[in-house]
């Protein structure tokens, strides 16, 4: 009994440390979508509800004072209609007349920008030090990319939790 | 009446005039010319107001226009092209040509703003043409965007509010600038008034003297009128007497001299003879000779015995002497010569006048004599200072009595008629009759004279 104790003890504590030492992209995330930033931002985890003003544009810039540059891909693809839909509760039609009022009234001066794929989304961010970008978090190329995954509410992706799964 | 006006005060008050005019009209056209340049600076600074109010809107329809065809792109940025730029590249050209008049700051830096602009999206189209539509992605959100942002929301606003700054400092520069115009033109209004008031004081003052002028020298025509009237009515016309040719003329000065002579027939064939001068001129000299008139008439007609000049001098000076000094209470006094003619051809003469000139026939010559004694009215009795001579008169020998308005006739270069050319003219006319002797001696007096200032008497007694 003891024994059997001890044994589903260390197996536990195996699978613990086994967890730990994997690096991101080796856990489960080919379903996750990822939140990258310029790998110089400070910030490394986020909140739903930060992440929300920021998209919604109630939050223009970084604790840096830099404004944001907020970077999609393009509509119709997977990763930005479930971002939409499960961080802001948006259509894209709903996102993209959302931003269009903002600039007009003039409450917003630069809206989202659409990186073409996430190739492209993975360039730009790398050279734009206040952007933000939502890509697949397969498609975040490892080593030193000049990126940064944000953790959100504290779970990173392919996490337990991490609430941007498809 | 503009005639008793100096020329050189009515100069003056011309002057001044022209003057005040000339003052007048510089204000006017000062004022013109500061009018229309600040209608001109706040007509252009209205125009830029209008023409960066129009071009904010071109350049944040631009903007916005830009921002929504890249935010409602389907595709990725690097493949969206950007609105035209060429209505913005006009709309700065056109302000370009006003920065030239208007010279402001903030404007200068909002065209090279736009220019900028311009040239990002011309090369972000560039890209977006090579295909390298991460380049043009990269430098629309580094370069374009955030250009924009500050065109829109520092630059365009900053120029803006200097323009309309620069309006109301043109308007109110303006408005300043008219109420001094108004406070000069009122200013200079009043000081036209109080000159006017003043020049209509003076005029007025010009006018009331030469008025007074003229009435004086109208009263003193008048008084002239009257001395003349007084001194030629009481000259004697009869000069007939037997065995002389006598004849007398008087040319009368602008103003009466106070000459005399007098001519009295007597019944024995003889006649009394005076001609003199009183010292001074106008009506108080026509009435010192006709008082001696008066009493070398009364004193002629008395005179008993053998007559003597000399008594008769003396008893008219005292006459004389009194009446001036003691009554009128006058200074004035007189020269006068009197003679005695008689029917045999001699001639006795008293008194203190000018000489006598003779012309002797026989001799073709010309004796002055002189009359020594002294002018009546100055004292007393002139008795012992006076005394008869006697000359007798040849056939066609001719004596001259002149008073000193012949001989002092002075021409243009003021040299005098004198007693030389008296003397000439004398012997020059002894062989016509004595009226017209002494007519042609006068009238060559009067025409050497240059002026008329004092009588011309002769009185000529030829024997015939």
């Amino acid at each position: 009994m003891r024994l059997g104790r001890l044994a589903c003890g260390g197996a536990a504590l195996l699978a613990l440390t086994a967890l730990t030492l994997i690096p991101a992209r080796a856990f489960s995330a080919r379903n996750d979508i990822a939140l990258v930033v310029h790998k110089s931002n400070p910030m490394s985890d986020i909140s739903s509800a930060e992440l929300r003003r920021i998209f919604l544009g109630d939050e223009t810039r970084w604790s840096t004072n830099d404004r944001i540059t907020i970077l999609l891909l393009p509509p119709g693809t997977e990763e930005r209609e479930m971002f939409l839909h499960s961080v802001l509760k948006m259509s894209d039609d709903d996102f993209v007349r959302h931003w269009i009022s903002l600039v007009f009234q003039g409450e917003a001066s630069a809206g989202p920008k659409t990186a073409s794929s996430a190739a492209s989304m993975t360039k730009l961010v790398a050279g734009l030090p206040a952007a933000v970008g939502v890509l697949g978090a397969a498609d975040v190329p490892s080593g030193d990319s000049g990126l940064k995954v944000l953790r959100i509410d504290g779970k990173a992706p392919g996490e337990d939790g991490y609430r941007l799964r498809r | 009446m503009l005639r008793a006006l100096s020329v050189s005060r009515f100069w003056s008050l011309f002057t001044l005039l022209f003057v005040l005019i000339a003052f007048e009209g510089g204000i006017a056209l000062w004022v013109l010319a500061n009018f229309n340049r600040s209608v001109t600076e706040l007509r252009t600074m209205q125009n830029a107001g209008m023409q960066i109010d129009e071009f904010g809107l071109l350049l944040n329809n631009f903007v916005k226009e830009m921002k929504v065809s890249t935010g409602i792109a389907k595709q990725g940025l690097g493949s969206v092209p950007l609105p035209s730029t060429d209505a913005l590249a006009l709309g700065a050209r056109q302000l370009e040509l006003l920065e030239l008049q208007i010279h402001s700051a903030p404007l200068s830096q909002l065209l090279a703003g736009v220019n900028s602009l311009v040239a990002a999206v011309q090369t972000y189209g560039s890209d977006l043409t090579a295909g390298h539509s991460d380049d043009a992605m990269l430098a629309y959100i580094q370069t374009i965007e955030p250009l924009a942002n500050r065109l829109v929301s520092a630059d365009f606003p900053d120029t803006r509010s200097a323009i309309l700054a620069g309006v109301a400092r043109v308007s109110e520069a303006n408005r300043r600038a008219g109420s001094s115009a108004r406070q000069m033109l009122v200013i200079s209004l009043l000081a036209t008034l109080a000159v006017g008031l003043f020049l209509g004081r003076l005029i007025w003052a010009a006018l009331r003297q030469a008025a007074t002028q003229e009435r004086e020298l109208q009263r003193r025509a008048s008084e002239l009128a009257i001395a003349r009237s007084i001194q030629t009515s009481v000259l004697p016309r009869n000069f007939s007497v037997p065995g002389f040719d006598v004849g007398a003329v008087m040319l009368t000065a602008d103003e009466v001299g106070g000459d005399f002579y007098e001519f009295r027939p007597l019944r024995d064939g003889g006649a009394w003879v005076a001609v003199g001068d009183v010292t001074g001129h106008g009506l108080r000299a026509g009435m010192v000779m006709l008082m001696a008139q008066s009493m070398f008439a009364l004193l002629s007609e008395e005179e008993q015995g053998e007559p003597s000049p000399t008594r008769l001098l003396t008893r008219l000076n005292r006459s004389l002497f009194h009446n001036l000094r003691d009554r009128l209470g006058k200074d004035e006094f007189m020269t006068m010569v009197v003679a005695r003619l008689f029917a045999d051809g001699r001639v006795v003469y008293a008194g203190a006048h000018t000489d006598l000139l003779v012309y002797r026939k026989r001799d073709d010559r010309v004796e002055r004599l002189p009359t020594p004694g002294l002018w009546l009215g100055l004292v007393e009795d002139v008795t012992d200072a006076t005394e008869d001579r006697e000359i007798a008169l040849a056939a066609g020998d001719m004596m001259l009595f002149h008073t000193d308005g012949v001989t002092e006739a002075r021409d243009g270069q003021g040299q005098a008629f004198d007693m030389g050319r008296l003397g000439d003219r004398l012997k020059e006319w002894s062989g016509v009759g004595a009226a017209e002797a002494v007519e042609r001696i006068a009238q060559t007096a009067r025409d050497w004279a240059s002026t008329t200032a004092d009588d011309i008497s002769l009185m000529a007694i030829k024997r015939r």
